[in-house]
């Protein structure tokens, strides 16, 4: 029954990636990847349920900050041409 | 009594699995950048809240 929730997680992730490798513009592809970030770290939360391991969620948290930092500056990279200022 | 609350966490994960999907199917269908942005953003976060609101230890 857990594996149809991973299945879907998985056939989504496929879906947001063919987005993010045929974007015809970046903006397209920042949103592509923002999703695929959202999608993974709630992979990996429903992970540590199927390993019992707590180990997962501590992993999570940290990659939910990074994507969050990730596309933040990514968007003002894009936006302004460089990152100061 | 487990049973009930094994059935009411696969009910909010399969919500929340539904959510993902359709954001992910108006990510590819949706014309513009900012449509995309609404499908994959909102759409999505409450998706990942239904799915976090279902995870138990006694699911599995």
């Amino acid at each position: 029954m857990i594996d149809l929730i991973l299945w879907g997680l998985l056939i989504s992730a496929g879906i947001a990636f063919w987005r993010l490798i045929a974007g015809p513009s970046v903006p397209d592809r920042i949103v592509a990847a923002g999703t695929l970030s959202i999608i993974l770290t709630t992979t990996l939360v429903v992970l540590s349920l199927v390993f019992h391991s707590d180990l997962f969620l501590d992993v999570a948290l940290a990659f939910a900050l990074l994507a969050f930092v990730d596309v933040l500056i990514m968007a003002k990279y894009f936006e302004h041409g460089e990152l100061h200022r | 009594m487990t049973g009930g609350i094994k059935a009411i966490s696969y009910m909010l994960m399969l919500l929340g699995v539904f959510f993902s999907l359709a954001s992910a199917i108006g990510i590819v269908r949706f014309p513009d950048v900012y449509t995309r942005l609404h499908a994959g953003t909102k759409a999505l976060t409450g998706g990942a809240l239904f799915i976090l609101a279902g995870d138990r230890k006694s699911v599995v």
